[in-house]
Order: C-alpha cells, then structure tokens, then sequence
C-alpha cells in the first residue's frame, strides 16, 4: 500500500499549468454568455453616451455633451434625490426584515422546510401581478383603507399622498418581494455560527439579546455586508415596482433614476442620454459600493 | 427584482448598442416578403386572429409574387418593441402607428415615406387624417382607420340626482357636481396618472377651453395662456366640489373596474367604442347614453387615424406599398370598421351604423382633433402630466403648475427634444 502510494508521480509542470485550463474549459460556457451580454453591451453603453445615436442606427460622435447636459439637468438630480430617498428606506428596512425572518428560521424546530418555502414564496412570484394585487391594497377603498375606515380612520393615501409616503409604500412593496434572498444568504451566515461559541456564551450567562447583539452580529459581519451592497444595487436599480405602481408619479414623487433612463429610452428615443444616465447611474452605486467597503470592513481588517 | 430593473432598464438598452446596425440587403430576387405589426385594434382576440387572417389570405391570393405575415402584437410596451426591432434591424416592414408616433420615428430617422402607398387614391383619404402624418411634404403613414372619442353618460346616476337632461357644457357639468357628489357620485371621470394620455384627460379640456397645447408653428407651447389654467381651474373647481373621482390625479383612464363602470363616476368626455361596451354591461346599456362631445368655450373631440408606417429596415419598399395600399382601400376598411368598432379614415367608405353610440361617435368625427403632433410633443406631455398631477394633488397653484410645465418645457424645446 505505501509503496504505491510513493509510486504516484508528482503533478509534472505541464500538468500543473494545464489544471486552471481544465477550470477555465468548465465556466467558458458562462463566461462567453457573460462577456456577450454584459461586457460588450456595458462598454457598448459607455460608447453611446458620447454619440447621439439614433433609431436607425446613425449616429454622430458629441463628446462630452450628453454629461453637460446631464449636469445641468434638474430632472436628473431630482430623481437621482427620488432615487437615493428611496434607498434609505428600503436599504435599512429589507435589511431588519431579513435578518429578522432569518433569526426566527434558524431558531424554528418543526417545519423549518414549509416556513422557509413560504417566506421565500414572495421572491419567485410574478412582480407585475404582485403590483397590481399591492395597488388594489393600497387604494383609497382598498384592503388596508378598508380595514381602518372599520376603525373609524380616515383614507391613507399610500400611492397619492406625499412624496415620503409614496416611497415608503413603494418600498414596503420591495422588500416583501425580495427580501426572501437576502434572508436565506443571511440564514446561511447563521448556521456558519460555531455552536461552541454560542455554549461558552450560554455557560457565561448571557441573555438572548446579548447573544444575538455581541455574538451574532459581529460573526455576521461579512455576510451582512453582502447583503447590503446587493440590496443597495438592487435599490438604485429600482424599476419594476415603480413602473407598474405609480408610472413615476404623483408629480413625480417616485421619478427615479432608473425610470428617467427608461423614459429617455424608450420614450422619447434619445439613446445617447439614456445610456449617459445608466454610466452615471453605475458611477453613483460603484462610489456608494466602495464607501459601504470601507465603512464596513474597516474594523475586520 | 434587481435582474429584472436591470433586464429592462439597462440591458435591453445597452443591447440595442450592441446589435446596433441594420441588415445588408439580402433580397435576392424572386417573391417579396412583408411582415406587418398588428395590434388589437379589434379588442376581441379571436375575431382579430381570424380577421387579419383573412385579410393575408385575400392578399395573397391576389398577389402571388408577395409573402405577407401579419403578426399580433399587444399594445403594452409597443414602443420598446418597435424601438428595439428597428434600432436592431430584425423587425417587420409596416407597422400601425399613431400620427405622434410616426413622427417620433421620423426625426429618429426609423421611418421611410409612404406616397407610393397613395399614388392612386390620395384624395379619398380624409385630408386631415393625411395631413398629420405628413411632414417635409412626404407622408409618413397610410390611414386605415380613424378613432373618435365623444362623451358617454350613465343617466340612472344623473337620474337618482334629480337631473333629467344630460350636461352637455362646462357650466351644465359643474352645476350638476353638487347634487351627484351627494350620492356619493362624481359627476365626471378623470386620470391623472402619468401612464394616461393627455391626449384622453387634458387636452380636449385645453381645446375646448379654445387653446392649443403648442402654438401654430410649434415653436413654443401655448398650454400656460388663459385657455390652460380655464382648464385646469374647471378640473379644480369640480374637484372642490366632489365632482371627480377622489384618486382623480393617479388613477388611470381603464373604464373596465373603472368608476364608470363601478357607478362612482356618471360621465366621461372620451369614450372609445369598445368602452361604451364596457359601460353597458356595467351599468346597464338602457342607462348609458352617448352623445355629442361636450362643449366649454369650443365644442372639441380627439380622434386620430390608425396609419401603416414604413420601417427603415423594410427591404422591398413596392411590395410593402402594395400590402399598406390593400389593407387601406375601401373593402379592408368597412371591413375593419365593422369588426373594431373604428371609423372610415376615408371619405368613400360608409361608416358602421346599427347601433347609436357608433352613430353618435361617427357624428363627434367632425369636431376631433387629431391631437397636437410635434418633435417634443411626447416630453411636453410627460412633463405637463407631472405638473397637472401636482396640482390636482393641491401641492402646487395652478398658475405655478402651469408656469412651471411650461419653463421645463421651454427648455425641452430649446435643446430640440
């Protein structure tokens, strides 16, 4: 047995340079997909912010109008406002839901399967049929409004009142749609938790609170800090909800970034400044991105 | 929902970058291919399936050097669709616009002029439905049909109110406010969300008032003159008086479960055909009554022809001249008034009868304004809609949501769109 064991040849050069290549053969797949529908589109759109291209496919180099223009456009800073009003909401709110289902997840005995299955449910459901399901809960004599016109309140005017409102409600829509993703990478990141160290900290008598405060949380740091980035990104991406609950409005009230793109685009045809506005829109959330890094990882280096 | 504000907003534009660039031709002689994007101008799928079905056999069966695919498209994201088929060049040769899209694909440069489509029979077209999609003195659509839109009323609203005869003007309507919003019942419906057209909610009040969206050679608006806060200035004095829908500045124009339909708003002032329909069943059609557009200091409908426009991409500009001729000429037309509910874009071509709202839509046709078709028209109306919503929320005065519109828009026009 040792003698054959000694007998296996070491990996020879050739055969050491050749394993990333087996690697790379195994994601190749992916990574064409990858380079083809994100890569070159993305540089695509980097070029298409210098031109004014249009829909027949002409287009005409401008330099660096596009951004000058985007500058001195108040529509741009207001939905870059809209957008960024948004995310402080739903950033903070998505984060205590998720990390909240995901505590109670991991602290469930019985059934942990069906109740896992059925917070994630909202993640997979349609979102243009879960709109206007939200939008007829919103109404003035929708599900909510009905319920505290019982109590004797008055109508509140969840997608027509005040900017914060619509937003709030817009974003309460979001993290009930999405927050089933973040709460099973967050799940995941508590069963990571060494038993033994919740022992020692049960044996030193500490409470559950203090537990979940001095040992959870800063263990859960990494995982914590994904989430963030992805749930910021996907706040300043926000389209969907907006586009099928309010078209923007009222009075702009919920006129983000994303949507102001898709109205240049897809509106009103100015390619160029639409592709300006998504450039801008990826500088906003890499420069957020790397302030969240270094706010966050700066303790644990 | 972050791969899909992603998929929608960003990739699918950044892909149109990609794939930008149109086909080499590749016509190689023999038999011409034409593909068409239809919508569901008959609302009824199966009947539209089957019609436009017919309508390619008929074709075709007349020429056989000519392969003609109609394709059903939907309405919702229509401009996305038709944007990106032609931008990437993988898209059909004729497709139904209306008069402000045409021209938005003009100056974008998607569009090739369509006089060969006409050459024969021009002056049986109705001039006005022409002229709008005419610009440089080339025509940009071939009309196939005209919508008309007039007012719709549910008397037994009017009735439980103690009013007998229909309002029929501004002054009518806003008398009538108080004693429906007694019941509980808005008096007229109206939609303020951005999604909605002005072209349905504002601007026939704008024309009515006796103004214009733009002024006559489109250099400038003219919606902040007194004929636009008279509009605006009815719409609030309704409100104040419980005469509109109490989500009147968000909600859209759907009649379907709409408050016309639910019995929470007695009258519309632009009703389509297939809406009268839906009004009917609702409420009830001895109840719904159609009648002539409705009357401020001018007596003003929209309507607008429904024209076939030809795509930069179309390789075979005579054989889709052929197509766009055919669906246009006088049998594919009654035929497509009949089974839509539409009416004739020409003058040798009767228009459907046997039901009174279609009589009562035919006779609003001589007062409808094809709306106000310009290069900015469409920004224009995205900026107004955001400013009429703020004012019919209270969070800004007329007068300021007017001015206001009108300086964004100023500088809209200033920057050539």
């Amino acid at each position: 047995m040792t003698l054959e064991r000694t007998a296996v040849p070491r990996p020879t050069w050739r055969q050491r340079v050749r394993d990333p290549g087996w690697g790379l053969l195994f994601v190749l797949p992916m990574l064409v997909l990858f380079v083809i529908f994100r890569f070159v589109p993305s540089l695509g759109a980097i070029g298409m912010s210098f031109t004014d291209y249009r829909l027949s496919g002409e287009f005409s180099f401008v330099g660096a109008e596009n951004y000058s223009r985007l500058i001195s456009d108040d529509l741009f800073f207001d939905s870059l406002r809209v957008t960024l009003l948004y995310a402080v909401i739903y950033v903070p709110l998505t984060l205590v839901v998720s990390l909240g289902t995901a505590t109670l997840l991991h602290h469930v005995v019985r059934g942990r399967g069906l109740f896992r299955g059925l917070l994630f449910l909202p993640y997979v459901t349609s979102f243009v049929m879960a709109g206007i399901i939200w939008i007829w809960i919103y109404q003035s004599d929708g599900l909510i409004n009905g319920a505290l016109d019982g109590l004797g309140l008055g109508p509140v005017p969840f997608l027509t009142g005040n900017q914060a409102m619509v937003l709030g409600s817009l974003a309460v829509v979001s993290v009930w749609k999405s927050f089933g993703y973040s709460m099973l990478i967050l799940l995941a990141g508590l069963k990571n938790i060494p038993e033994d160290v919740m022992e020692a900290a049960t044996l030193d008598g500490a409470g559950a609170w203090a537990k979940f405060r001095r040992i959870t949380l800063p263990l859960l740091r990494p995982v914590i800090f994904f989430v963030l980035v992805i749930e910021t990104i996907a706040a300043f991406q926000v389209f969907d909800t907006i586009y099928v609950m309010t078209g923007g409005g009222p009075a702009r009230a919920s006129y983000g970034l994303v949507y102001m793109l898709y109205d240049q685009g897809f509106r009103f045809f100015d390619f160029g400044y639409a592709a300006t506005i998504g450039v801008m829109l990826f500088v906003v959330v890499f420069v957020i991105s790397l302030v969240q890094r270094y706010v966050l990882d700066r303790e644990n280096t | 929902m972050r791969v899909r504000g992603m998929a929608v907003g960003v990739a699918a534009l950044l892909t149109v970058a990609a794939c930008g660039g149109s086909d080499d031709d590749t016509a190689g002689g023999g038999s011409a291919e034409v593909t068409v994007w239809m919508y569901p101008v008959i609302p009824d799928q199966d009947a539209s399936i089957e019609f436009w079905g017919q309508v390619e056999a008929d074709f075709e069966a007349e020429h056989e050097d000519i392969d003609l695919t109609i394709e059903q498209q939907p309405w919702e994201g229509r401009d996305e669709k038709i944007a990106t088929a032609i931008a990437s060049g993988q898209g059909p040769d004729l497709v139904l616009l209306t008069p402000d899209q045409t021209l938005q694909y003009q100056v974008t440069g998607g569009l090739k002029p369509v006089d060969g489509a006409v050459e024969e029979d021009r002056d049986a077209f109705l001039p006005s439905a022409l002229d709008v999609v005419t610009f440089e003195d080339e025509l940009y659509g071939v009309p196939i049909y005209h919508t008309s839109t007039t007012t719709a009323y549910n008397m037994a609203a009017f009735q439980t109110a103690g009013i007998t005869e229909p309002p029929t003007t501004w002054e009518d309507v806003l008398a009538a406010a108080p004693a429906l919003a007694a019941n509980g019942v808005a008096v007229m419906d109206y939609s303020g969300s951005p999604e909605t057209t002005l072209n349905l909610t504002f601007y026939p009040l704008l024309w009515q008032a006796g103004g214009s969206v733009f002024t006559e050679d489109g250099s400038d608006v003219a919606f902040d003159g007194p004929e636009g806060l008279a509009a605006l200035q009815f719409l609030l004095d309704l409100q104040a008086q419980g005469g509109l829908p109490a989500d009147a500045a968000t909600k859209t124009n759907a009649v379907d479960g709409g408050p016309l339909t639910t019995g929470a708003a007695a009258m519309t002032f632009a009703i389509t055909m297939p809406d009268v329909e839906h009004m009917r069943t609702a409420v009830g059609a001895e109840n719904v009554v159609v009648a002539e557009p409705l009357t401020g200091e001018e007596q003003v409908s929209f309507g607008i022809p429904g024209v076939l426009a030809l795509t930069s991409i179309s390789e075979d500009d005579e054989a889709a001249y052929e197509v766009a001729s055919y669906i246009a000429s006088p049998e594919v037309n009654a035929r497509l008034n009949d089974a839509a509910g539409t009416f004739p874009a020409r003058t040798d071509v009767d228009a459907p009868t046997g039901d009174d709202a279609l009589t009562a839509l035919n006779d609003a046709l001589q007062f409808a304004r094809p709306g106000e078709v310009t290069p900015t028209a469409r920004q224009v109306m995205a900026v107004l809609s955001a400013q009429l919503q703020a004012a019919l929320q209270g969070s800004k005065s007329p007068e300021d949501a007017l001015a206001d519109a009108a300086a964004e828009a100023r500088d809209l026009i200033a920057r050539g769109g």
